[in-house]
């Protein structure tokens, strides 16, 4: 019998996991394909066709400048997906290398790290934002760069946690004395012993990061219109909630799905690789 | 405990004030002329008077080095002074004062709702590991923390302002009014509460003198209240404190929602008027607040459990 990975054997444990991966896949293909599924063009406005209800023509019905709201949501998909998948890459090198670097290190530059990562952990993410975007320029780049200066922190923490614990491993001492250089160490040892566990955040980041654009770009931050982010489209119907709400809660559904199915995907990991990492790693 | 309590506030300090140094240059530096940019978004650019400018120009201390400004507002922050809002023409103090008790009290309400919820169910999922309640409670969380506050907020309206007409759709007017962003701020928090008491159970359930007790023949009951109560009370802090964190962020969503009148609101409509120093009074004050809770928390977590050593931090 071939042998399986205990990770994706499925069994009661990991269906979370399973399915998680199962919908993150349907929605990442969905989001490449999107151009091919929209039914109209996503800006082009319509107006005698304003604020229409649901119907075979229209998914998702019109919104108030008689935009079709199903092409949308689609459009919308690659901004929204795109943005979140970039601040978890970036946020989670810059976190790693400097988590790494200070556990490497040691000593004074350590603590001088450990009190900047402390800093940043002051703030609430959304504040810290909101504060950051007002010398920037309104854009989906100036979000991508205010969101990743306070998300490294929590890669930095554990990266240093783990580079802490791998200084002190005899093996580490062995490699020092037949002669590996400081950086041949780093690369060759603590990096492979920390990419598992900055994985594992990523995967139940991601989920959160999503949540978070989406906040931002409700409160006005990030791409502008007519440009569809899924925040943006769920702000413009709410003037319109009364008559028309499908103008904001297919969106708003959109963003709930998305992160539910990332969100899956990181619980299922922290129960199926760490049980220990439930209590190390907690979003606000 | 007392050095290691010390040692923290000492710690905190020095995160305060580089947190309100950040934030002054973050929001305070802008390029151009400051009090130029000040009369362009507060007449829309339509009168850019140069006697005006000028006078705002001495009434913001505007017309001084950046490091002179610096100071002096350090100085005023230290007193618990953040300057005069440049859109109100009020000290930013006297505001804050006014919108924090509502903030206050829209924050417990929900914190109290969230435990009210998420305690038991953590508690039930984590005696009941592995069945149905347990997978059901897990999944319906997770679906509930999935959803983002402003569309949880919006369906709520919908459903129980617009179509039932039992609460008012925003402000702060009637008794309901509290209802509806309580109880989405609540939402949001539901999630980590329920994992977090179940981990916390799981963890003390899982302890040798709970096998113990089991073998002495303490009833089941008696076990749990007296044994795994006493020792789950360390997550439960944990829990309250990081729900009041999430509070100080999550209001920002919330209350532009409903229009509550409290900090999070008064934030948002300070970075859209472009108003540095209510912008700058509100991120220190809540900042402040987070880390104090924080400290609070951790404090309070190592009183009641006797085995954390206060050598970190």
């Amino acid at each position: 019998m071939k042998k399986r990975s205990a990770l994706f054997h499925i069994n009661r444990k990991n269906v979370l996991l399973i399915l998680g991966l199962t919908l993150s896949a349907l929605i990442l293909l969905i989001t490449i394909f999107s151009p091919l599924l929209e039914t109209h063009n996503p800006t082009k406005m319509n107006l005698p066709n304003k604020l229409k209800a649901p119907s075979s023509e229209n998914y998702f019905g019109t919104d108030a400048l008689g935009r079709d709201v199903y092409s949308r949501i689609l459009e919308g998909s690659r901004v929204s997906l795109g943005t979140a998948f970039v601040v978890v890459i970036f946020s989670a090198i810059l976190g790693t290398a400097i988590g790494l670097f200070s556990g490497f290190i040691g000593g004074r530059t350590d603590m001088v790290c450990m009190r900047i990562v402390d800093i940043f952990l002051a703030f609430p993410t959304i504040v810290f934002v909101l504060a950051m975007t007002t010398f920037l320029p309104t854009n989906q780049l100036s979000l991508i760069l205010a969101i990743c200066c306070i998300n490294w922190v929590r890669y930095a923490r554990i990266a240093r946690g783990e580079a802490v614990i791998i200084r002190n491993v005899e093996y580490i001492e062995a490699a020092t004395a037949i002669g590996n250089s400081k950086t041949g160490i780093l690369f060759r040892y603590f990096l492979p012993n920390t990419v598992s566990k900055i994985l594992i955040m990523m995967s139940m980041d991601i989920g959160s990061i999503i949540l978070y654009c989406a906040s931002l770009s409700f409160l006005g931050l990030g791409t502008q219109p007519p440009s569809p982010a899924w925040g943006t489209m769920i702000n413009e119907g709410r003037d319109y909630i009364r008559n028309a709400p499908w103008i904001s809660i297919a969106p708003g559904i959109a963003v709930a799905v998305t992160a539910l199915s990332f969100n899956m995907i990181g619980d299922g990991l922290r129960d199926a690789l760490d049980p220990r990492m439930r209590e190390s790693i907690q979003t606000e | 405990m007392l050095k290691y309590i010390v040692k923290r506030l000492l710690v905190m300090l020095l995160v305060l004030w580089a947190v309100s140094t950040m934030t002054y240059f973050m929001v305070h530096v802008t390029p151009g002329d400051a009090a130029t940019a000040i009369v362009f978004n507060l007449t829309g650019g339509t009168n850019m008077d140069e006697e005006l400018i000028e006078r705002i120009n001495k009434r913001f201390d505007l017309d001084k080095p950046v490091y002179v400004q610096y100071f002096n507002w350090l100085l005023g922050v230290f007193r618990m002074d953040f300057g005069i809002s440049y859109r109100y023409n009020m000290p930013v103090m006297d505001m804050i004062k006014a919108r924090l008790p509502n903030t206050a009290r829209l924050g417990l309400t929900a914190v109290f709702l969230s435990a009210l919820i998420g305690i038991p169910l953590g508690v039930l999922s984590a005696l009941r590991q592995n069945r149905l309640l347990d997978h059901t409670s897990r999944v319906a969380t997770l679906f509930i923390g999935s959803v983002p506050g402003f569309l949880s907020g919006l369906v709520l309206i919908i459903i129980f302002s617009l179509k039932l007409k039992w609460f008012p759709t925003s402000g702060m007017k009637t008794a309901g009014s509290i209802v509806l962003p309580a109880v989405t701020l609540a939402l949001g928090m539901v999630a980590t509460t329920t994992r977090m008491m179940r981990t916390g159970m799981l963890d003390v359930l899982r302890q040798d003198f709970m096998v113990v007790a089991k073998a002495k023949g303490i009833r089941r009951s008696s076990m749990l209240v007296s044994h795994a109560f006493r020792n789950a009370l360390p997550s439960i802090v944990t829990v309250i404190g990081l729900q009041i964190g999430h509070i100080l962020g999550g209001s920002v969503l919330v209350e532009t929602i409903f229009a509550w009148p409290g900090l999070g609101s008064l934030l948002n409509d300070a970075v859209s008027n472009r108003d540095t120093p209510m912008l700058e009074g509100c991120v220190i004050l809540i900042t402040f607040g987070y880390t104090a809770i924080n400290l609070l928390v951790d404090v309070v977590y190592a009183w009641l459990d006797p085995r954390v050593k206060y050598t970190e931090g």
